[in-house]
């Protein structure tokens, strides 16, 4: 569970949407993203469903190079964006959606006639195009200037270079006094080329490649690929590998909800808070060294197994600094938790509802914040969490607040999980007699995890070479991006960062694609009707 | 809501404990279970290359290192030469090196450039 091989359900390009209903209709609720695939004289489609209780299905079509796809929007409200990021990558066009005409992720200048995930794409050549004299490069909407929401409205430019960003973003803010209106985001600013690149690395090599989409939860990467790397090998890992597994997901965990606990600080000007919760990580980033060697990129998931084993001494060491963390962890929850400040100052910030986060395809604890208990760990166990006593934790409201509260709720949840794994580590050997350099059979395969950020999901097709055919990442990110922006509306400006850091976002695991990037040219001058024009688009 | 008795405790705790403020670093620069950096020794190198492939950061070049006696002929040999600033310290080459030429050693020095 949690990954597998793909058995694809067919369907024609003009009976989507028909289908789609009708999966929907058998429960299949969640859509997890659209797979694009260059199949020689065609596009194939692979949309990815999911069940809330646990279960996934795979539906296909495949569409003429240079066609057109119906739309699926009015089944998927947040299919639109995975649509636009098949159009940006593909140049497959979806009709009925209203997006269509601008870019979700490549830069605006980029050669329409050179998608860059089609087989016969050269990057030398884009980047001719790209570079030449005459190509200037308007990145994301208009910069700013009067808005037609109201006669008092304006446009705020926001990023994607900004002191309150950590990572490039852009947002437009449409803004009534202190007041948002409208909040459109724009991202792609920081694509590497990640899933072009791993089409042309080994698999082993893959692994590594993978594990810097993000620098937070590198090992997730490193292990949602593996899993469903496995799969199509048709290779289970040892039990004590699964274990290792399992303990060094949940460190990361914990390290993630407490640097996003740290920010939240941060953000509200609550500065002592961002030093004091930064402290007591340093303890769960020593464990992560002593366990993998390394502190950001574990580098410890290997195909078929770890690269390290953690013997008894080191075990009993996390045993015991885990112990001291909660100790720790619990005092200072409790204290941030009961001072009047901060409750008011997140209570109701960024209110999003249960159907807001299910039609926008939410994931993670942006989802369960709300009191919808989907947990990949839970309705789909991977590795030892089926093994594992632990509960998903959920809130009753979505604000910053109640996001604490889960996040805070999830870390206690994890140290008990390595406390168990630490009790409960199976014999055995974890390590693979040698790293995995041969070729895969073959096939498709898929797999989830739950993140800290929520749902991971990887597709890989092998084509039975060394490296793979296909390499598709749906980082939890993009699935919620459209509710933080969604979120914004109503707030006032100086809760920006804040609201946006509600859903611990990361620019970067969201942004992968790109082939090249061209620096920008000169700025354009935007009449009022021009951009009356461009916000007719949005 | 745990008011304002709580927070006296607290207050009370924190002057009995001391600074919150430590010295850092506490420990040694290099953690003992830090992964470490890689270094070649040329003498037990083979010239098979299999770390060069298997980088992932094609950090390793394989440059000419004179020739080697295989039965009767002397043929040339390329051994591998290390990139610190391209090497992301993932220690993969030292697991598949077939002779143990590669070893990761507990030091964070940087070098770039030159092999050592």
């Amino acid at each position: 569970m949690g990954a597998g091989k793909i058995e694809r359900i067919e369907a024609e390009p003009r009976e989507l949407p028909a289908a789609l209903s009708r999966l929907r209709g058998e429960g299949y609720s969640h859509l997890i993203t659209i797979t694009g695939l260059d199949e020689g004289d065609s596009i194939g489609l692979i949309y990815h469903l999911a069940r809330p209780g646990g279960g996934v299905a795979h539906l296909h079509a495949s569409v003429a190079k240079g066609g057109e796809a119906p739309s699926a929007i009015g089944v998927f409200r947040g299919a639109y964006i995975y649509e636009m990021e098949v159009h940006d990558m593909f140049g497959l066009r979806f009709s009925g959606n209203p997006h269509m005409g601008r870019r979700l992720l490549l830069p605006d200048c980029y050669p329409e006639d050179e998608p860059p995930l089609l087989k016969d794409t050269d990057p030398g050549r884009v980047r001719e195009k790209l570079f030449a004299p005459g190509t200037v490069c308007l990145q994301g909407p208009p910069v700013s200037g009067l808005s037609r929401y109201s006669p008092e409205s304006i446009a705020v430019p926001f990023g994607p270079y900004h002191p309150a960003f950590k990572e490039p973003e852009h947002f437009t803010l449409i803004v009534e006094g202190e007041r948002i209106l409208d909040a459109i985001p724009r991202i792609g600013f920081v694509h590497r080329g990640v899933e072009k690149a791993a089409e042309q690395r080994s698999y082993l090599r893959d692994i590594f490649l993978l594990e810097r989409i993000c620098g937070i939860c590198s090992m997730h990467h490193g292990l949602t690929f593996t899993l469903a790397v496995e799969k199509l090998l048709g290779l289970e890992a040892p039990e004590r590998a699964e274990y290792i597994r399992t303990l060094v997901a949940e460190l990361e965990r914990i390290h993630s909800h407490t640097l996003w606990l740290g920010l939240v600080g941060y953000w509200m000007g609550f500065e002592t808070m961002f030093m004091w919760v930064l402290t007591v990580r340093e303890t769960i980033m020593d464990l992560i060294e002593l366990v993998s060697g390394n502190r950001v990129h574990k580098s410890i998931v290997t195909i078929g197994g770890v690269r390290r084993d953690v013997e008894g001494e080191k075990l009993r060491r996390v045993g015991e600094k885990i112990r001291g963390f909660e100790k720790e962890f619990s005092r200072l929850i409790g204290d941030i938790l009961s001072l009047d400040e901060f409750i008011e100052r997140t209570s109701g910030i960024g209110s999003y509802t249960a159907e807001d986060a299910r039609a926008l395809s939410t994931v993670g604890p942006v989802r369960r914040a709300v009191g919808d208990p989907y947990d990949i760990r839970k309705v789909e166990p991977y590795c030892a969490y089926g093994d594992l006593d632990f509960k998903v934790v959920t809130g009753d409201r979505g604000d910053v607040y109640s996001l604490v509260q889960v996040r805070a709720g999830e870390v206690l949840e994890s140290i008990h999980m390595v406390e168990q794994i630490v009790d409960h580590m199976p014999p055995g050997n974890p390590v693979p007699k040698r790293p995995f350099m041969g070729v895969v059979k073959p096939g498709e395969a898929y797999a989830r995890t739950e993140a800290p950020r929520g749902e991971l999901f990887h597709y890989v097709r092998s084509a039975g070479k060394h490296s793979p055919d296909r390499v598709k990442v749906r980082t939890p990110t993009l699935a919620n991006i459209m509710l933080a922006a969604h979120a914004l509306r109503g707030q006032t400006v100086s809760d920006v960062p804040l609201v946006i850091t509600m859903i611990d976002p990361c620019f970067s695991c969201m942004d992968r694609v790109l082939v090249a990037d061209a620096g920008s040219g000169r700025r354009r001058i935007l009449t009022e009707a021009d951009f009356h024009r461009m916000r007719r688009r949005w | 809501m745990r008011g304002a008795l709580a927070l006296l405790v607290d207050a009370f705790k924190a002057i009995l404990e001391g600074p919150v403020t430590r010295p850092y670093p506490p420990g040694p620069a290099v953690e003992e279970e830090a992964r470490g950096m890689p270094v070649v020794d040329w003498e037990k190198c083979v010239g098979c290359s299999l770390c060069a492939r298997s980088c992932p950061a094609g950090a390793i070049e394989m440059v000419p290192a004179g020739k080697m006696r295989v039965g009767k002929r002397e043929v040339p040999v390329r051994k591998p030469r290390i990139d610190y600033m391209h090497c992301i310290y993932c220690g993969l080459c030292a697991e598949v090196c077939p002779r143990g030429a590669i070893t990761m050693a507990k030091k964070c020095l940087l070098i770039a450039g030159e092999n050592i």
